[in-house]
């Protein structure tokens, strides 16, 4: 069985593994992707030829290479389950196997958080992260005239990615304002090479005509079966005034109002989780070497509060110096001399992540979008009005409680994204006493798996003690 | 072909792809490429990936998250068609009708 | 009377309330008994710490089955049930509009084992002869009954009264129901203390000091917690039940579906693992598959993937098709079991206003609804349909 199991093949994992090599751990790299590198360094498929690579892509496949070198890869494989003893459960194209490392890190990553507003299920509507795979990895153009509407640095990167993609970028529809980035505005000087990151992002956008609203927001998507139009209005609107909307032509929308961190697997391993002002959601607690409250359980990068991808890499070496200090691999006094530089980086670059949610927050007003029969979770289609019943007639106040009577995250997803957008809608319409930090207790298999998969190791007799094993095929 | 189901995407001239293959879905054949997702297949030549009993389901997080764009694959559902791999006559399977309800 | 709603204002800590009758516990059990005395005419207060159906009632299948229960008094007040559900199914959705999906899809009970043959038919005389209709399916009338079941199954008893509720919106509306004839309902609210006098009783929560005439503990696997408060020391096991949900399975399962075996391993006291066959679909679409036991501790909801491929092995057995299908949830309950596997109703003999309502193990929900009429009867001074002697924890009070 491995040292390090590490499940997430992003930047924070794979800095992991680099560093593992490097102090000779025994590590096995586990992603559902089909290419390692995660959002931030997502990779084409190798054979595809590439005449003009870009500089992040390069850095990304030489990290990569580095990796795979390093550690074992196992690319297209989910992991299905975790328990307190930090058992692990492996699905590969239906083949389920259990493994038992001594140290997991879990490297699991964020994704956009979502939102709910009145045609955000139509094709057409999608995360802006999903506009940015299509892209790296895909190469494919996501659509013909698109709107780009959120918060935050993402939007640019990801607006800059479609025009050069050959997309009309029509608007960027961005909530911050100057005025609301003020108060923050001395803090952010001290790190000018990171503005001049962000302005970087902009400049291009407005010489090829993008518009960019400050202070906009979405209001709702409208089509015929698929994304037609775009309708757009200012955040804040008089008390009593309809909001004053605008109408774009668009067949692409993404959506980018920061994101959510993936914790199931970490609250299944039993890591104490505490409460992330700039995700707005509990996530893995962590000490100096990324050490969970669960023994022999580390976390690094999105998944336990947002950084960027220079954070993640820093905490993902700082893990494995953790986990070989762990196994005692190496003296504490080593560990200390090889964490040390990595931790005095690390805090000047969270310094700086923690002030982007100050900078481009996520508008309180997203809560005023879903109309009754918008549908919230879009597994089972349960719409904003049978998940309101359950506060305002049943009287629930947290979200296990709306699963109960509406089915809200018994699809397939498990509740990922009704998961992460009800409890701060839940909390501003019910007007009642719901529990904005609530959440639905993670429960093993976190992956949907194939039934004939497990009947085929679960044919055992009841004399057979013990369960079957991870040598049975 | 109407508005609602011209194509989502289309490829970007740059890069040399993969061998090219043909998938079945739903009985019709679609041309895609190798290393190609079974997302970007279908929307190539259409502007939805599936159909439940209540809507058309198109891409949504694109990265495995949301489950919004599963499919049946050689009769396995639960497919997340945003992260599958295409391979030579693979039979995918669109309409969700009952199978999304859990 | 008035209400509480969620939207009321918060009652000041320690606030003082009195009631006839405090219930503890809203799980299927606790939200019958706080219906049926709100029913009576009772000022009902019913008393949660976390919220209805998070516990035990909120993990199980809501079978409504008769077969599977071990003793005679088990089972006749499994019929009493059988026929207040029916009641119960027209009742609550017209009084609260919550659907609790009833659905009279009888049960089908295959007997595979050659060594299983003997006991059903031992098993069927008995319950014809209590008057529990069935009829024995060959191989032909099996494979009309349920076409997707693998086609050795040669032998199975069909009992078409059996039927299922959602057990969740089952508890949603007897609360409901309840909060309409004026019970009040204190969820996120444990309870701290009780004290126990011959003319009343108090029960002291986190928020309010409620006295009343009578406490009902209908707290399940944590009844015991409940009655330590009172220094009493009753055994009630936790016996954990796990269901694996499968979707994309293109199979139809028209009735439950149950290994005879199944009986089994709800008689008996094996502290090891054992898992028998229960497949059945959902109105959602979705197929449920059972059936775990396995002695625990009240808290431990924790899923466990071993046991999964357990019942997920022995599911196929019985429809070969649900191989195609993925597990797309799985969870776990806590189950009530008494020492001798009979449920616990009625007074405590030293504590006489003191009323347990526990110990259901896996029919909690198939006696649930005669389990609150029966405490109503017995707070009432009212005679019911089936005798009160059976249930009374005395009987584990005898010296």
């Amino acid at each position: 069985m491995p040292d390090l199991l590490i499940v997430g093949a992003g930047p924070a994992g794979l800095s992991a593994t680099n560093k593992a090599g490097q102090l000779g751990l025994d590590c096995v790299v586990v992603d559902e992707n089909t290419s390692a590198g995660g959002q931030y360094y997502r990779q084409p498929p190798v054979a595809w030829a590439n005449d003009r690579p870009s500089d992040r892509l390069l850095r990304g496949r030489a990290k990569i290479e580095r990796a795979t070198a390093a550690a074992t890869f196992r690319l297209g494989c989910a992991v299905y389950g975790i328990d307190a003893e930090h058992r692990i459960w492996l699905d590969q194209d239906g083949s389920v196997e259990r493994v038992e490392p001594a140290c997991v890190l879990l490297a699991t990553g964020a994704y956009d958080r979502p939102v709910a507003f009145p045609g955000w299920t139509l094709p057409g509507v999608m995360s802006a992260g999903s506009a940015q795979a299509l892209i790296k990895s895909q190469q494919v153009r996501p659509g013909a005239r698109a709107v780009v509407a959120g918060s935050g640095p993402f939007l640019y990167v990801v607006a800059l990615e479609l025009l050069h993609a050959g997309v009309h970028v029509i608007e960027v529809i961005e909530a911050a304002t100057v005025r609301s980035a003020l108060p923050f505005l001395p803090d952010s000087m001290r790190y000018p090479a990171r503005l001049a990151e962000l302005v970087g992002y902009a400049l291009p956008l407005l010489r090829a005509g993008v518009r960019i609203r400050r202070g906009a927001m979405i209001s709702s998507a409208g089509g015929d079966q698929r994304l037609e139009e775009v309708r757009v209005r200012p955040v804040r609107s008089g008390a009593n005034d309809p909001p004053l909307e605008r109408v774009i032509d668009a067949d692409l929308l993404c959506v980018g109002y920061g994101f959510a961190a993936s914790t199931e697997l970490a609250q299944l391993a039993g890591c104490t989780l505490a409460w992330d002002r700039g995700l707005q959601q509990n996530v893995p607690a962590y000490d100096e070497w990324q050490a969970t409250s669960a023994d022999g359980v580390f976390v690094a990068g999105e998944a336990s509060g947002l950084g960027g991808a220079p954070v993640a890499e820093c905490e993902g070496e700082l893990a494995a110096i953790g986990v070989a200090r762990h196994l005692g691999r190496i003296s504490d006094a080593g560990a200390q001399r090889m964490a040390e530089p990595i931790r005095s980086r690390l805090r000047r670059l969270r310094r700086f992540a923690s002030l982007l949610p100050r900078l481009f927050p996520a508008p309180p007003e997203l809560a005023e979008l879903a109309r009754p029969e918008t549908i919230v979770c879009r597994c089972q289609n349960v719409t904003f009005e049978r998940a309101l019943e359950a506060v305002t007639h049943a009287g629930a106040t947290t979200l296990n409680e709306v699963k109960t009577t509406t089915r809200c995250g018994m699809g397939w997803c498990q509740g990922r994204i009704c998961g992460g957008l009800l409890p701060s809608l839940l909390a501003q319409r019910a007007g009642t006493g719901f529990d904005p930090a609530s959440g639905f207790t993670a429960r093993n298999p976190v992956r949907p798996v194939q039934v004939s998969s497990l009947a085929a190791i679960g044919r055992v007799e009841p004399s057979d003690h013990g369960g079957p094993g991870p040598d049975h095929p | 072909m109407d508005a609602s189901s011209s194509p989502q995407l289309d490829r970007l001239a740059g890069p040399r792809r993969g061998s090219a293959l043909t998938i079945d879905v739903d009985g019709e054949p679609i041309p895609c490429f190798a290393g190609e997702t079974i997302a970007v297949a279908i929307l190539t030549v259409r502007s939805w990936i599936s159909q439940d009993a209540v809507r058309r389901r198109g891409l949504y997080c694109g990265i495995g998250v949301c489950f919004e764009c599963v499919v049946a694959v050689e009769g396995v559902p639960g497919i997340r068609a945003c992260i599958t791999l295409v391979h030579e006559g693979m039979f995918v399977q669109t309409r969700l009708d009952a199978e999304i309800d859990a | 009377m008035d209400t509480l709603s969620k939207s009321a204002p918060a009652c000041d800590p320690g606030q003082r309330l009195t009631a006839d009758v405090v219930v503890i516990g809203a799980g299927i059990i606790g939200a019958s008994c706080a219906f049926a005395l709100a029913r009576a005419g009772l000022a009902v207060h019913l008393v949660e710490r976390d919220a209805p159906a998070r516990g035990t009632s909120g993990a199980c299948e809501g079978n409504l089955v008769l077969w599977d229960r071990p003793t005679s008094a088990d089972l006749h007040l499994a019929m009493w049930s059988h026929q207040r559900w029916a009641e119960l199914a027209v009742e609550l959705p017209a009084q609260t509009g919550i659907d609790i999906e009833y659905d009279r899809k009888g049960s089908l009970m295959i007997v595979r084992d050659e060594g299983d043959v003997a006991a059903a038919q031992v098993k069927c005389a008995w319950l014809a002869a209590e008057g529990v209709p069935l009829e024995w399916l060959d191989q032909a009338g099996v494979h009309a009954a349920e076409p997707d079941l693998a086609p050795d199954i040669a032998l199975a008893v069909h009992f078409p009264a059996d039927a299922q509720i959602e057990p969740r919106l089952a508890t949603a509306a007897l609360v409901s129901a309840a909060r309409g004839l004026g019970a009040r309902i204190h969820n996120h609210e444990a309870v701290l203390s009780i004290e126990s006098s011959e003319a009343a009783t108090m029960v002291q929560t986190v928020r309010h000091r409620i006295t009343a005439s009578w406490v009902v503990v209908a707290a399940g696997v944590w009844t015991p917690d409940v009655l330590r408060m009172l220094g009493v020391d009753l055994q009630v096991s936790a016996r954990k039940g796990q269901i694996a949900i499968v979707a994309g399975a293109p199979i139809k399962v028209h009735h439950k579906v149950m290994e005879a075996s199944y009986m089994t391993t709800v008689a008996n006291d094996e502290t090891e693992l054992q898992v028998a066959a229960v497949v059945e679909a959902t109105r959602a679409g979705s197929i449920l598959m059972g059936s775990s036991r396995l002695l625990t501790h009240p808290n431990d909801r924790r899923v466990d993937l071993e046991v999964v491929n357990r019942i997920v092995a022995k599911g196929v057995s019985l429809f070969p098709g649900l191989a195609s299908g993925k597990v797309v949830r799985s969870y776990a309950g806590v189950r009530p079991l008494s020492p001798d596997h009979s449920p616990i109703i009625g007074p405590l003999p030293m504590a006489p206003r003191v009323v347990l309502a526990t110990g259901h193990e896996g029919g909690g929900v198939m006696m649930g609804a005669a389990t609150g009429d029966l405490v109503a009867c017995l707070i009432a001074g009212r005679a019911a349909p089936v005798p009160f002697e059976p249930y009374l924890p005395s009987r584990f009070f005898s010296h």
